[in-house]
């Protein structure tokens, strides 16, 4: 039989109908159709098509008797939709203009094959019913050339995509009139869909947050006013977040690991305003591509050099003075660097109160930076660079009673040196190794009356980040990497075995050390090699994002010397070793632009602190500490400029550092790997987004951190545990060059142990307090109001900045500490900073 | 006038005179004695070796008009842990001394603390393990484990037995130094500590003073007369002792012994100077035996008015060089009979004390 399949009605098609057709068929002794006749119809359109297909038909003649003979049968023809293999995908997205985000509407988007649609107001385009495969998509525009960059189009799947053009740098002094062609350096950057975005973090562009009250113009300061961190006392210049240690939480400037973000006091960061681009803060929850911390993570992103021409500043205020400078020095070079160095010492020394001078030492301080960079192509390229950072504060008191007379000394310096290759792949893939070497020493010497205490720590570290970044299919973006830590470190401490002081110590402010005390020098070596893997699986069209990650970490940890020295018992070192797996998972869903919610979890592991492996006064066989991280977070889009956030929190840790306990402590056990802590609690942000000129946020946090020394202990509260923090800023250009900020601060007060008693020391004529309750009373609540003006005007060709931040405009007397009399029969508080002008000058040229 | 002040660091000082008043001023003024006060707690000798006997006598200064409260004496036999930063384990300080308490680690039960009886003075004897309880020795292990980690020495490489002094029931804290051998030193040096080493002997006041202008006057056991409202300098000294040892001068110090000079070294007794002695001490930095000089303080006290400080006194560097202290007492405006109290202390614990008896007039 010959079977002519009959054309699909259209119409039927379109409305989805099947039927059946039955048609009597006359059949010639040939075989062919002589008539067909409609016996059931499904239709008008179903019937012809019907009809018109059999009498197409050819059939085997029939036979009777032997001989072939007309018939006529009854045959049924069914129309029966299928579903199509599809054959065509669609690429959709948005083209926004990098750093400020802002959609740019009006641009092409064009493929090779000739299809092209332009963006809408919101920078939003799709171009349906592509031919799958490769293309090359171009964008144009007014403002743009002709950029181009690659993609692959699926069958049946809808690509997304993000671009963020990199327009040329923000007209400063000294630039070329618009239309010049220095001006038309453009740059596309293809951002791999989510992978690089942590799951609960604040980023904050360098322009923003200078500008914020309170920071005196350092970018990095505002780190400070980010939700989950906590307020720091006054001059500590510690991070705290989400009830970590400071020392808990990693800082990374462009991948290399430094000691501390702000120098001694909080008063700048170590890295020089003009030089940085960004700055992140991961308060818990991290992915894989960084460990060895059981809090939180600040990433530092360097600014590129300019690649148009020399440009810098200078500025000076009250603090410090600083020079930068950033720019071409040859065919494909270009280099950045800055320096600073503190001045406060001078600036006060003819109007300080010696009396405050006695309770608040003045830090001295300086840093640089310096980078070179040689682009090898379009997207590659490999750079040289260097920080450093030195840190001094001292104080001493005098006293015609020897015991009364105090002496201290603090110092902290740091060194960097890195080499940096990155490739970024026509699809977006990226490719970024970064190997450094650094020097880190730190010495405390203080001497309270006759007790002494020495701190010696000096390091020599070596690091290297290797990350492979790629999209591997349309659903899957990977990153793997390794990171690698070694450091050698040798220390001595020397004086009281009371301090410096722990966090968990049941002591109070101004209580003399103890006077027992001895000596410890030891050798130790930490290194961690970290394999990771991180993917994120793009599902729902891109709705939702499931990133696991898996981390690696085989620790090792050796020390020269496992108990007090001996003249007579040569020494015997020990070496342990740890593997951390350290799993983390992120789940992100935005079922729209407007509101998305992710989960986080994940495991994180870190080292001890080479100064408690003192076989002496620490423990030479301490191992790393482990910590988990629950999160929630759900983020609503109000608009295009205003968000909400709010993210739960919960943390764990195990096997933290605590003094011993015990009556009988072994040798080599002054400290246990016993301590517990946690942490939980919310925080909210409403983000305004800068958008004609104004930008700001709330940020709340309200949580809890608590600590036991052990499995058997209660639980009491974090030495740095703030109940609720509040921060509120916001910044506005005014126009005419005037820029204004204000920020507002409020938090509850670091918990402190009370004075329930006394008792007289008649051996060294003294009080001693009786505490109560561990951490069970608090300083009062603080609250601030802090303004910032600034005025900018060009000078021939450059520009000039005077600014005022005036901190506690109010003038409110806040609580920095508890203090009590000689006898602890009066308890009083330290007030904090009175008000504060920080006026200053800037210049850019 | 300048209290003594507690003082660590807290942070950084931002714009100069703007900080006046940051710090509060606490009136409390220790020199003052306005009631019955514990000042001092003294022992004789004021360093003993285990097992041996001690006498302990207190300061209880009574401003006229007032009665002392009795005073009760106790050993304290409980060690702290290292988590407590204070000197000594709390539970000697209150609860009843003689219910047994248990170990914070859980283990077997041990009494804190030894009834020594009542009075202005008490006579106790130092455990004979008094070097493992307090002392440089490792204390006795408990089944199954090493023995423990030591005592920390003072920063004159000494060990103390705790006394508790209740004065009405308010506990003062006082120390008995024990004589107990570093540990960790090779032969050599171990021998030579124990033949250079002498224990403490308690400083003594060799004489109070009263200056005016370029001339001085020592007081004696009369009242001194002063005027109301009066500004009195006052001088105290003590005996001014050798650097080196020299047979001969009276004190049995270090390379000294009965039999290389029985002059300064009687058998059975040893005489130490009653200044700011020279001693030597075990330097774990250095690990070496290093020669030393006490250091000396005196703490002021008076029935009426005020001392310009509470406490004066000469580091280690400095009393090798002086004997004498000054201070200047603020006489107070009310007429009629007062008292001074002075307390001077070594840094390895020895203290003693003298009273002034003062007709301030108007």
């Amino acid at each position: 039989m010959k079977f002519v399949e009959a054309p699909y009605p259209e119409s039927e098609k379109a409305a989805g109908q099947q039927a059946s057709v039955v048609l009597q068929i006359a059949i010639s002794a040939s075989g062919a159709v002589d008539q067909v006749q409609v016996v059931k119809g499904a239709g008008a359109a179903f019937d012809r098509a019907a009809a018109d297909a059999v009498a197409q038909f050819a059939f085997e003649p029939a036979e009777i008797d032997n001989r072939p003979a007309p018939i006529r049968i009854q045959y049924r023809y069914d129309f029966v939709l299928k579903e199509e293999a599809p054959t065509t995908g669609v690429l959709s997205g948005i083209v926004k203009q990098r750093g400020s985000g802002e959609p740019m509407p009006g641009v092409a988007v064009s493929l090779d094959d000739g299809t092209s649609s332009r963006t809408d107001a919101e920078g939003r385009f799709e171009l349906p019913e592509l031919t799958p495969g490769p293309h090359t998509v171009t964008l144009s525009g007014e403002a743009l050339k002709g950029l181009q960059t690659r993609e692959t189009i699926v069958a049946g799947e809808q690509l997304k995509a993000t671009y963020e053009v990199d327009l040329a740098p923000t007209k400063r002094a000294g630039d070329a009139p618009a239309g010049d062609d220095d001006d038309d350096d453009l740059e596309i950057v293809v951002v791999l869909p989510t992978l690089t975005k942590q799951v609960v973090s604040v980023k904050v562009e360098a322009d923003q947050a200078r500008r914020v009250a309170g920071t005196q113009g350092d970018v990095l300061k505002i780190v400070e006013n980010m939700p989950g961190v906590a307020r720091a006392s006054a001059g500590s210049g510690q991070v705290v977040v989400w009830g970590a240690s400071p020392e808990d939480t990693r800082v990374y400037v462009d991948d290399v690991r430094v000691p501390l973000l702000y120098h001694f006091g909080g008063l700048r960061s170590v890295v020089h305003t003009d030089l940085v681009g960004s700055v992140e803060l991961t308060p818990g929850g991290y992915g894989s591509s960084y460990g060895r911390g059981l809090g939180g993570l600040i990433t530092v992103a360097l600014r590129d050099p300019d690649t148009q021409r020399l440009h810098g500043s200078a500025q000076v205020d009250v603090l410090d003075a600083s020079l930068s400078a950033s720019g071409k020095l040859a065919d494909g070079w270009t280099f950045a660097g800055a320096a600073r160095k503190s001045h406060l010492h001078r600036a006060l020394s003819a109007a300080t109160d010696r009396d405050v001078g006695e309770y608040f030492p003045i830090p001295h301080y300086y840093d640089g930076q310096l980078r070179a960079r040689r682009q090898l192509g379009e997207k590659r390229y490999v750079e040289l660079g260097g920080l450093l950072s030195s840190d001094r504060v001292s104080r001493t008191v005098g006293s015609d009673d020897p015991n009364e007379r105090k002496d201290e000394t603090k110092r902290l310096a740091f060194q960097r040196v890195y080499a940096r290759y990155v490739a970024t792949q026509a699809d977006g893939s990226e490719i970024r190794v970064t190997p450094w070497f650094g020097r880190d020493r730190s010495s405390l010497t203080a001497a309270f009356g006759a007790t002494p205490t020495e701190l010696t720590v000096s390091t020599t570290s070596f690091g290297a980040r290797l990350v492979y970044a790629t999209r591997v299919t349309d659903l899957l973006t990977s990153s793997v990497g390794l990171d690698l830590e070694a450091s050698s470190s040798r220390a001595h401490r020397a004086g009281s075995v009371s301090t410096p002081p722990r966090e968990g110590d049941a002591r109070t402010f101004g209580q003399p050390p103890s006077t027992e005390i001895n000596s410890s020098n030891w050798r130790a070596i930490q290194g961690s090699a970290a394999p990771y893997v991180e993917g994120d699986f793009g599902l729902l069209g891109g709705q939702l994002h499931v990133v696991p990650g898996l981390r690696v970490e085989p620790f090792f940890l050796a020390i020269n010397r496992r108990a007090p020295e001996d003249p007579v018992v040569p020494p015997i070192g020990a070496y342990t070793s740890d593997l951390a797996v350290q799993p983390r998972v992120s789940v992100r869903y935005a079922p729209s632009e407007r509101a998305s919610f992710k989960l986080a979890w994940g495991r994180y592991s870190q080292a001890p602190q080479v100064e408690d492996q003192s076989p002496v006064f620490g423990n030479p066989l301490l191992g790393t500490a482990r910590a988990s991280h629950y999160l929630a977070s759900t983020q609503v889009n109000v608009t295009a400029k205003l968000s909400a956030e709010t993210t739960a929190f919960y943390s764990r840790s195990d096997d933290l550092t605590v003094r011993n306990s015990s009556l009988s402590p072994l040798l080599g056990q002054a400290l246990v790997a016993q301590g517990q802590g946690r942490a939980y609690g919310a925080q909210f942000l409403i983000r305004r987004q800068l958008d004609r000129g104004f930008f700001g946020w709330v940020a709340f946090t309200v949580m809890r951190a608590e600590r036991r020394d052990n499995e058997a202990a209660p639980w009491r509260l974090f030495d740095f545990d703030q109940t609720h923090v509040l921060t509120a800023l916001a910044s506005y250009e005014l126009g005419h060059g005037f820029d204004v900020g204000v920020r507002f601060r409020y938090a509850t007060g670091l918990p402190r142990t009370p004075v329930v008693g006394a008792y007289y020391d008649a051996r060294r004529n003294l009080y001693e307090p009786v505490l109560g309750a561990r951490n069970s009373i608090r300083i009062p609540a603080y609250a601030q109001l802090d303004v910032r003006v600034s005025k900018s005007f060009p000078i021939a060709g450059t520009k000039a900045e005077i600014y005022a931040d005036v901190q506690n405009v109010t003038d409110r007397e806040n609580a920095e500490e508890l203090i009590y009399s000689q006898d602890y029969a009066e308890r009083r508080t330290i007030r904090g900073l009175p008000i504060l002008p920080v006026v200053g000058a800037r210049w850019e040229f | 006038m300048k209290n003594r002040s507690t003082l660590t660091l807290a942070g950084a000082a931002l714009g100069g005179a703007l900080l006046g008043g940051c710090v509060p001023d606490f009136a409390t003024d220790l020199s003052e004695l306005r009631e019955p006060r514990l000042l001092a707690i003294a022992s004789d000798p004021a360093e003993a070796g285990a097992g041996k006997p001690v006498r302990l006598t207190a300061l209880v200064a009574v401003p006229p008009g007032s009665s002392p409260p009795p005073l009760d004496w106790s050993l304290c036999l409980a060690r702290k842990s290292l988590t407590e930063l204070g000197p000594i384990n709390p539970l000697c300080l209150g609860g009843s001394a003689d219910e047994p308490e248990a170990d914070a680690a859980g283990g077997e039960a041990t009494h804190v603390s030894q009834i020594l009886g009542r009075g202005a003075s008490a006579e106790g004897k130092l455990g004979a393990d008094v070097c493992k309880l307090f002392g440089p020795l490792r204390p006795s292990p408990k089944p199954g484990e090493p023995a423990g980690r030591p005592v920390d020495p003072d920063i004159t490489g000494g060990f103390y037995q705790p006394v508790i002094a209740s004065l009405g029931g308010v506990p003062s804290l006082g120390a008995i130094r024990i004589d107990c051998d570093p540990t960790n030193l090779n032969r050599d040096d171990a021998l030579a500590y124990r033949r250079r080493y002498r224990r403490n002997e308690s400083p003594r006041l060799a004489a109070l003073a009263i200056r005016t202008g370029s001339s001085r006057r020592e007081l004696d056991a009369s009242p001194l007369e002063v005027k109301a409202g009066s500004n009195v300098e006052l001088e105290a000294s003590w005996d001014d002792c050798p650097d080196v040892s020299a047979c001969g001068d009276g004190y049995c110090t270090a390379d000294e012994d009965a039999s290389s000079c029985p002059d300064d070294c009687t058998t059975g007794e040893v005489h130490g100077c009653a200044g700011a002695e020279s001693y030597v001490w075990y330097n774990r930095e250095s690990q070496r035996i290093e020669p030393r000089r006490e250091a000396i303080t005196v703490a002021w006290y008076a029935s009426s008015g005020r001392f310009d400080s509470e406490q004066t006194g000469l580091a280690e560097p400095e009393a090798a060089l002086h004997t004498s202290t000054g201070n200047v007492w603020r006489v107070g405006a009310v007429p009629g009979s007062a008292t001074l109290w002075l307390v001077i202390r070594d840094s390895r614990g020895g203290q003693s004390w003298r009273q002034q008896p003062v007709l301030v007039a108007p």
